[in-house]
């Protein structure tokens, strides 16, 4: 299927080869998405749905600059991005804009940053060009240590924040990147079993509030009114929404605002009570779409590291998707984690955006190959 | 070297399609543990998470129903409804005023009810009521002055909330009001009976006592209901539908208002404490249950006055007390009906067989008086019922024993509830060998036989059950369950159903027995030695029997019992007055005016 676009002849070169499933999963998700925040945000003078129409709008033309860009050079000059994220992690710690009693953005004007968004992709690609550069000695155990400590900073940063959402992803996307860059499995095993045997270790460093996150999560009565609300809150909205939901803008969890913060962190349960059932599972279909797309174009690419960028960019928007619609239905603790392209937020679509521009990338390069 | 490389990298390409293979499990399945999470929530529990969104997001506030009118027996209304205003606070309003104790102080001053108390009323269902919508009831029955008063604070202090309320008016306010009985708020013990299933919440108006407690399901009625859609802050939406209630349904009772009144007023006019009962013996309708002291009921309804109440609750008379169904008194003389009918039936005794009363009966050293010290010399059956001769019955009690006394005390129904619809009867007690080693550890004397023969004693009764001897008589050997209740009506007088009138006890006694029973009891009225001849009212054929009860309170209690007229009896009479003396001096006037009015003024013969 193909796309027209106006100055098409022009721009052919840079928008040709997409993949088609991606491109219409990203679609697709963006109107539900629309659909979602214009609904989660009440309808009269709604400056969140038109924000975040220009953020899609945004989006789709991060997506195309970097569907241009080829990977490998992101990979090569991925050193000096981490270097410069690391430097404005540095600064967000300094003097960064605390929200919420978290440290994580940095105000430029009337804009808000949000550095360690963008780590997820950066983590991933330096890791990728230390293997590549270090090629088959890459497995050994004091590359890996190396390894590890090239991760290791930028997440105590991140940590400091705090930003649990972010850290969390990082495990397993080192995981994914050691995995496809076809790490010996023992090794793979040893690592895994050490991060299990630090995780107590590491319970006990997080502030209060995470603690009793992870309490709350596992016992959501314990506190009904207070932490546990919104795990309670988002339950019942999924399912009272039943089969078939209870219409567009009529959901009472939502427009009542039993929900918190609807529009970002359960955008989930609004669709799901508004759209029931069927609207749950469309949207978890087109996720599954969207993610076995990613996981073939992996499969596709002949090259390490796109192999392994594919790979790590999948995983970040699944451990996303099933992090926050986990959190949604009761199986995962609320940690800030947003939901691909249908949550509300800038930073959140341009990082996903950014993604599937480099998943399309990779397609495309592999095109541009079998051509 | 090259071949190698090949082989590794293809090797190499291999395990990376394994493993991407791998990576597309891991996430198949993990999406799938989210469909099914999804689909639980969603396809299996959906009902059960629609109902809480529905409780989270609507409030319902109540519109209590007017409880049904009550009406005697001639639909003269004794107890209907008038309109009210009730004081309520709401709650997540009233959170919102910036000094709680300071708008509590201002309130208090205008409704005189301490702080303290209204903050417990606001607090009384937990913690979380600081968050509802639906007002909380503070003070029913505001008076002018305090709904002034509350409407300009309205301004100033959020949660103020005055609401229309039908309250009960008691439109004879003493009369009947045992028989009636005053309602209230549930109390938490009532909360958790299965009796008051259908109130729900605090606050709510029951029927605390009598008629108004016994038929509260039937007068209660329907409380009415506005659903109204609120947000998570509590703001209120819009209203999604309203409910109207529904009054419940009237009560037509057996009593008749005239003779009540006139009954009460006989008390009042000597200022006797007692009872007086009117029965029609055929269908057990109670047409009169007069029991003094009395109280307003009136005082009742809305707030409750408190320095009324605790003049009530310290009143040594005890007020609040129905005589008439939780007194319990020694039958006296009344009693001697069911011993001579025992002895008669079980042949201890026949009425040519005469016993000589020389005033004082000895058991071993302890002496047992006749109220008549002189002595009534020979006395047969008749003359001993006629006169009450204590001789006669002490010594046809002891041929009987105490077995015999029993058996017949509870064929007249003592020790059993009749079982009328007025809560809180009494059963009294028929005493036995056994039940006094029980409850006094201590044997059965003959000396309480003889007591127990002349109904003095281990033995009582309440004055319904005295007055069912009576009744048993009346009715030639049955006695028929008590009742106020005669119909439950809808609007325009539509009866929706009417009391079946049910056999209480039988007398299973020879026929003959009860013929020469009725007979004496006729003479107690008609001979000229009867101690019952001042209740003789011209034209009517009375038969009854008088009571003088000792009692270690003090002063006899007078009693009396009767039916007329004799041959299809209409009525029976029962008259106590406590501390009043000897029966025949001081009861049967008052039941010679009953029987006058009932039959004069009434039935017009």
């Amino acid at each position: 299927m193909k796309i027209r676009i106006p100055f098409a002849d022009v721009a052919r070169e840079y928008y040709k080869n997409m993949n088609p499933v991606l491109l219409i999963c990203t679609l697709l998700l963006m109107i539900v998405g629309a659909a979602a925040v214009y609904s989660a945000t009440g309808t009269s003078g709604n400056p969140f749905f038109e924000k975040q129409l220009i953020w899609y709008a945004a989006g789709i033309v991060i997506m195309l600059f970097f569907s241009n860009t080829n990977y490998n050079s992101l990979i090569n000059m991925s050193n000096y991005m981490y270097a410069i994220f690391m430097f404005l992690l540095i600064l967000v710690l300094l003097i960064g804009h605390t929200s919420l009693g978290a440290t994580r953005w940095l105000k430029i004007g009337s804009f808000q940053f949000q550095p360690s968004e963008f780590m997820k992709i950066i983590v991933p690609l330096t890791m990728i060009r230390f293997l590549l550069v270090s090629n088959r000695d890459g497995f050994e155990w004091k590359n890996i240590f190396k390894l590890l400590l090239l991760v290791a900073v930028p997440l105590a940063f991140i940590i400091k924040q705090p930003d649990l959402g972010t850290s969390i992803l990082l495990l397993p996307i080192v995981l994914v990147v050691l995995f496809m860059g076809n790490i010996p499995t023992k090794k793979l095993l040893t690592i895994i079993i050490a991060a299990a045997l630090i995780m107590p270790v590491a319970y006990l460093f997080l502030h209060d509030y995470q603690k009793q996150r992870i309490q709350v999560f596992i016992n959501p009565q314990s506190d009904s009114l207070g932490a546990g609300y919104n795990v309670i809150q988002s339950q019942i909205a999924v399912g009272s929404g039943k089969l078939i939901g209870k219409g567009w803008a009529q959901g009472t969890q939502s427009q009542l605002n039993f929900i918190p913060i609807k529009y970002t962190d359960f955008i989930f349960a609004v669709i799901a009570e508004e759209f029931g059932l069927v609207g749950s599972i469309v949207v978890l279909l087109i996720y599954y779409f969207l993610l076995m797309e990613g996981l073939k174009i992996v499969k596709l690419c002949k090259f390490n590291g796109g192999k392994m960028l594919g790979a790590a960019l999948t995983c970040v928007l699944f451990m996303q998707v099933f992090i926050n619609i986990g959190m949604n239905i009761g199986i995962m603790p609320v940690t800030g984690i947003t939901l691909p392209l249908l949550s509300y937020g800038g930073s959140s679509v341009m990082v996903v955006m950014m993604i599937l521009g480099i998943l399309q990338n990779i397609y495309r390069e592999y095109i541009k190959v079998e051509d | 070297m090259a071949k190698d490389n090949v082989a590794d990298k293809i090797k190499g390409v291999y395990k990376s399609l394994v493993r991407v293979n791998v990576l597309g499990w891991i996430v198949s399945m993990c999406m799938l543990f989210v469909f099914f999470r999804v689909f639980y929530l969603q396809a299996v529990r959906g009902g059960y998470y629609k109902e809480q969104s529905d409780q989270n997001c609507i409030s319902v506030i109540k519109i209590a129903a007017p409880r049904g009118y009550i009406y005697d027996r001639n639909y003269v209304p004794l107890v209907i409804n008038k309109t009210s205003y009730t004081f309520s606070i709401i709650p997540i309003n009233f959170k919102q005023n910036p000094d709680r104790q300071k708008a509590l102080n201002a309130i208090s001053a205008i409704i005189d009810m301490p702080p303290e108390d209204i903050e417990a009323k606001l607090t009384r269902g937990g913690a979380s009521t600081e968050f509802l919508l639906s007002p909380v009831k503070i003070k029913r029955d505001i008076s002018e002055k305090e709904l002034s008063l509350l409407q300009e604070k309205k301004i100033e202090i959020n949660g103020i909330s005055v609401s229309q309320e039908p309250i009960r008016y008691y439109a004879k306010n003493n009369s009947a009001s045992h028989v009636l009985g005053y309602v209230g708020e549930v109390t938490d013990e009532q909360m958790k009976q299965t009796k008051y299933n259908k109130v729900r919440s605090i606050g709510d108006i029951i029927g605390q006592t009598g008629i108004e407690n016994y038929y509260d399901d039937i007068l209660r009625g329907e409380d009415g209901a506005t659903l109204i859609l609120t947000d998570a802050q509590g703001r209120q939406k819009k209203e999604i539908k309203t409910t109207p209630p529904k009054q419940g349904k009237n009560l037509v009772l057996t009593i008749d208002y005239r003779l009540q009144n006139f009954a009460e007023r006989l008390l009042d006019r000597y200022q006797y404490n007692g009872v007086i009962i009117v029965q029609d013996p055929k269908t057990g309708e109670i047409l009169c249950m007069a029991s003094k002291p009395d109280y307003n009921l009136n005082n009742f309804s809305g707030n409750i006055d408190v320095r009324e109440w605790k003049k009530l609750i310290r009143n040594k008379a005890n007020p609040l007390n129905n005589r008439a169904i939780q007194g319990q008194y020694s039958p006296g003389s009344i009693f001697k009906i069911a011993v001579g009918t025992g002895a008669l039936n079980e042949d201890v005794m026949t009425t040519k067989d005469s016993i000589f009363c020389e005033g004082i009966y000895w058991i071993k050293t302890w002496p047992y008086k006749c109220w008549k010290r002189a002595g009534h010399g020979w006395v047969d059956f008749y003359h001993a019922v006629a006169e009450s001769c204590d001789i006669y019955f002490y010594k046809t009690g002891l041929k009987m024993k105490v077995e015999l006394l029993s058996k017949y005390a509870s064929m007249f129904g003592f020790g059993e509830k009749t079982g009328i619809d007025i809560p809180g009867e009494k059963a009294g007690i028929v005493p036995s060998r056994e039940w006094k080693m029980r409850e006094d550890r201590s044997p059965w004397f003959p000396g309480n036989t003889v007591m127990m023969s002349i109904g003095q004693g281990y033995i009582i009764g309440t004055p319904l059950q005295i007055m069912n001897i009576m009744t048993m008589m009346a009715n030639s050997g049955f006695t028929m369950v008590p009742h106020i209740m005669k119909a439950v009506t809808l609007e325009g007088r539509r009866i929706e159903s009417q009391f079946e009138p049910k056999k209480l006890n039988m007398l299973t006694v020879k026929p003959e027995v009860i013929d020469t029973v009725q007979t004496a009891l006729k003479l107690v009225v008609m001979s000229p030695f009867g101690t019952a001849q001042k209740v003789k009212v011209p034209g009517l054929s009375i038969a009854g029997k008088t009571s003088t009860v000792q009692n270690i309170h003090g002063e006899n209690h007078a009693m009396f019992a009767g039916y007329a007229p004799t041959g299809n009896p209409e009525i029976v009479v029962y008259v106590l007055v406590e501390f009043g003396g000897a029966g025949a001096e001081i009861a049967v006037p008052l039941a010679r005016d009953v029987f006058e009015f009932y039959f004069k003024t009434l039935r017009g013969k």
